[in-house]
């Protein structure tokens, strides 16, 4: 459904080839694993269930130098709640994922040249990214991100 | 004979649930929608009920993952500059200093494993 939902849309086509590295990324492939510390929560979840071996799915956006997340959908459920309101399977969703995470990815690069407050700005910027992982992550799945985080 | 075969029609037309359109428990189906399945000729149509949050086997009448596999027939996602890896997505992230949309799926999940497939 991700990629049928959002990943067809054509407005999300255009503001990822435009503004975005993307990638696909399978988290059971040791090959490709362990290379973002950024993704290192989302791998850890992967593998602390083995129920995730027969599906898992989940779009996380990443800094440009890879060192920290900057926003996830939450990871995806078949369930018809999830299908019609999360970024997994809503376009208009994932367009503001992807918004908010230009504005995060500018937020962390001006607090990475180290102007002045740039630390304070950074720890806000940190708390905020949490918050944001946290409350896109509900249930079961979300309680295991929680545990990583 | 004769009767007895139209007896047992009258008693089949009789316990039948009703004609398409109803359900068994009364609830009547949006009549466009049923004479168009809307998971397998209206996607367009599929994805707006899935956006809106309504329950779409209800307004469909279609079972919810025959349309979810309906929609999977999609490939507008096949038009994305995927990279390669992780690792190539990185360096190309370093040099245009931008963002990197890591979309984490396993090869059995969706449709495929790969856009280079």
């Amino acid at each position: 459904m991700i990629k049928s939902g959002p990943l067809s849309d054509p407005a999300v086509i255009a503001i990822l080839n435009r503004d975005f590295v993307p990638v696909l990324h399978d988290p059971s492939d040791p090959k490709t694993t362990g290379v973002a510390p950024a993704l290192a929560v989302w791998e850890s979840v992967y593998a602390s269930n083995w129920a995730y071996r027969q599906g898992f799915a989940t779009t996380v956006v990443i800094s440009s130098d890879g060192k920290i997340p900057l926003a996830t959908s939450g990871i995806a459920k078949h369930h018809w709640r999830d299908v019609g309101f999360s970024a997994n399977h809503v376009p208009e969703k994932c367009l503001d994922l992807l918004e908010v995470s230009l504005d995060r990815e500018r937020r962390y690069r001006e607090a990475m040249n180290g102007s002045e407050g740039s630390a304070a700005a950074l720890a806000r910027l940190h708390d905020e990214i949490l918050r944001s992982i946290k409350e896109a992550s509900r249930g079961n799945d979300g309680r295991t991100v929680t545990r990583f985080l | 004979m004769q009767t007895g075969r139209l007896v047992l029609l009258a008693v089949l037309i009789g316990i039948s649930p009703g004609p398409i359109g109803v359900f068994a428990n009364g609830d009547r189906v949006l009549p466009p929608l049923v004479d168009s399945p809307i998971g397998v000729e209206q996607p367009d149509v599929a994805e707006q009920v899935i956006g809106s949050g309504q329950n779409l086997e209800s307004i469909c009448g279609e079972p919810f993952e025959r349309v979810l596999m309906t929609l999977e027939h999609r490939q507008g996602w096949r038009s994305i500059a995927w990279r390669k890896d992780v690792g190539a997505a990185l360096k190309d992230a370093k040099v245009l200093g931008k963002p990197v949309a890591v979309v984490i799926m396993l090869p059995e999940y969706g449709q495929s494993s790969s856009p280079f497939s």
